[in-house]
């Protein structure tokens, strides 16, 4: 039997033609592929064992943020309790820690329809769903949690994601700095080759004055690896069961030596919007000179003895 | 009935062309964009840097600082070097910084800030403000209120788009005869690292990577930056406690538009300092700046021109 073949080949030119004419999503690598490393060559001071006590400065952070921090006491990290709680997605990606992040695509379409990221450190997980105009968002009543729930979408090669639904968290963790769970943040994710940069702008109407914009550079590792991270809550500190570490309201010395030697004037380190702008060098000019470590210091100790002779009446 | 496969073949070839044709047109960098196409028999004018702006830098530009404060808005302490990969050469220079000549105790505060810390590879960490103009077609301009410095980005006539990376590779971007200066000589192109806005065919052919498509872009915006390769500098500073960096440096600069979620401007600077002389690894900080609506706030101060004995 003899097969006409002139049908086949202008039924296969016009599907060519037709296929290639019709815009179509793309099936391809993601830009945020794989596995990065944060380099620590800024900002690395405040998520590599600091920033220290009471050091706020170029934050946007309000009176309440200020108030918040001040009651904080660091040894609550020990409490096993909390040993083992995750870092929000709000923090996690400006800490030191490896991120590893994959695509899941549409079988039948090969459209994106989200990215995942993981963090070595704590283990934080993220998906953003993809793309955004696309996705339900959850009701606002809907639990929050601490990576939140987040959207994506490209805009030409920056990716631009959108997290709600955040649990209250913290802006710095080793201060207290808190975030509510009105926090909001929004990321524009870029990358230069092997370099990855992911601009963060977090906005908190119950803690900041202005969004706080932090933009951190990973490089890519080729052949990555991530350990898993069991986490094994211990007694770091004698502590005795029930206590609960915390600084009493009026207890406002924080400061340590570390941070007086770095030389930076107590107002500023009040931090505020004020203090993110160039004109504030100028006003740094005329700040005096902060009091000498030993008076502060001594001043520190009888705030710390007041504060324990209350402990001792009110515990049981 | 021989000639039946040839012709379908033919066929086959005709419409692929014609096609293939078309979305080569459509992948042309940026036709189209910046205006009417040109008239079908007249030479297209050569491109400049501006013609092929994929995004808008000009304006005044003022650097928020919330991140490395303690290293950019005061001096930090005389022997305070963290997170800069220098050597021990660089440890020994820098260690010879003089508070003395910076308002003795209070240098820290002060506000005398030396010149050489305005130099290109130290300069857009700095607080202060930008403005950026157009000083031709082919050359951005970019002057500082603090330093009072000015720097100018030079676009390669007619070739104003191009990939920073390869061309360094390939060694086609380099130091240049200019002689040296704090701001050097900066080599700038547009650049788009991954088109994602591009498919198999537009990229070239399938399959041969390079761009990395995804569903759901918004086409509307092409995305890429400003990529800057700056050469041919004296020596200056990488922080106002005098860490320095040598003649032999090279900077490579990302510049990167974006919008907050209330509709602000910004750009995101990438820094990339590579010394062999004083960094034992490329030096990569960011900076970011935010747009203002005019030069009201625009507040010139000099730096201190120290001689080193």
């Amino acid at each position: 039997m003899r097969i006409n073949r002139r049908p086949l080949w202008l039924a296969a030119a016009c599907l060519t033609v037709v296929g290639l004419l019709i815009p179509q999503p793309v099936a391809a690598q993601s830009l945020i592929d794989g596995y990065w490393a944060p380099l620590l060559h800024q900002d690395a001071h405040p998520y590599a064992g600091g920033p220290d006590p009471g050091e706020f400065p170029g934050l946007p952070i309000t009176d309440a943020a200020r108030t918040v921090a001040s009651n904080y006491d660091e040894n609550e990290m020990m409490l096993r309790e909390l040993q083992c709680r995750p870092f929000p997605a709000t923090y996690g990606p400006r800490a030191l820690s490896t991120l590893r992040a994959w695509e899941t695509r549409d079988p039948e379409t090969q459209e994106q329809i989200k990215i995942e990221t993981t963090m070595a450190f704590a283990a934080q997980r993220r998906t953003i769903w993809m793309p955004a105009s696309r996705v339900t968002p959850p009701p606002d009543s809907a639990p929050h949690t601490w990576q939140g729930f987040s959207v994506g979408k490209w805009v030409g090669n920056m990716l631009w994601v959108h997290t709600t639904h955040l649990k209250e968290g913290f802006l710095q963790r080793s201060q207290g700095l808190p975030l509510s769970d009105k926090t909001v943040m929004d990321e524009r994710i870029y990358r230069y080759g092997d370099l990855l940069v992911n601009i963060m702008i977090i906005s908190d109407p119950a803690y900041l004055s202005q969004p706080f914009v932090y933009s951190k550079v990973y490089y890519r590792i080729p052949h990555g690896s991530m350990d898993p991270y069991p986490c094994d809550a211990r007694n770091h500190l004698p502590m005795p069961d029930g206590f609960v570490p915390m600084r009493l309201p009026f207890y406002t010395a924080i400061y340590n030596k570390s941070f007086f030697d770095h030389g930076i004037p107590l107002e500023a380190a009040k931090g505020g919007e004020q203090t993110m702008f160039p004109e504030y060098q100028d006003y740094v000019k005329t700040l005096p000179p902060n009091p000498p470590w030993p008076q502060i210091n001594a001043e520190q100790a009888k705030q710390r003895a007041e504060q324990d002779a209350i402990r001792q009446k009110s515990t049981p | 009935m021989t000639l039946r496969p040839i012709v379908g073949s033919l066929a086959l070839t005709g419409a692929l062309t014609i096609v293939h044709a078309g979305l080569a047109a459509q992948a042309a960098p940026q036709a189209g964009r910046q205006g009417a196409p040109p008239a079908a028999q007249q030479p297209a004018p050569p491109q400049t840097g501006q013609s092929a702006a994929l995004t808008d830098l000009t304006g005044y530009w003022v650097s928020v600082v919330n991140q490395d404060w303690y290293f950019r808005m005061i001096t930090p302490p005389k022997g305070q070097y963290a997170q800069v990969p220098i050597n021990a050469a660089a440890r020994q220079i820098a260690d010879q910084f003089d508070p003395a000549q910076y308002g003795g105790a209070k240098y820290q505060t002060s506000g005398i800030i030396d010149c050489r810390v305005y130099g290109a590879a130290g300069l857009m960490h700095m607080p202060m403000r930008i403005h950026i103009t157009w000083d031709s077609p082919d050359v951005l301009k970019i002057e500082t209120d603090w330093g009072q410095q000015t720097r100018l980005l030079r676009f390669t006539p007619g070739r104003p788009t191009g990939d920073l990376e390869q061309a360094m590779r390939r060694a086609e971007v380099g130091p240049t005869q200019a002689a040296a200066s704090m701001q050097g000589y900066s080599l700038a192109m547009w650049e788009q690292p991954f088109r994602l806005n591009a498919n198999g065919w537009q990229r070239g052919f399938a399959g041969r990577g390079g761009g990395l498509g995804q569903g759901g872009i918004d086409v509307s915006q092409p995305g890429g930056d400003l990529a800057v390769l700056t050469t041919n500098l004296t020596p200056g500073w990488l922080r106002r406690n005098g860490v320095p960096y040598g003649a032999r440096t090279r900077v490579i600069e990302h510049y990167l538009t974006f919008q907050d979620p209330t509709g602000k401007d910004w750009i995101n600077i990438t820094t990339e300092v590579v010394d062999p002389e004083y960094l034992t690894t490329p030096f990569i900080t960011t900076a970011d700046f935010r747009k203002e609506p005019d030069g009201s706030k625009w507040a010139p101060h000099a730096c201190k021109q120290v001689v080193d004995n």
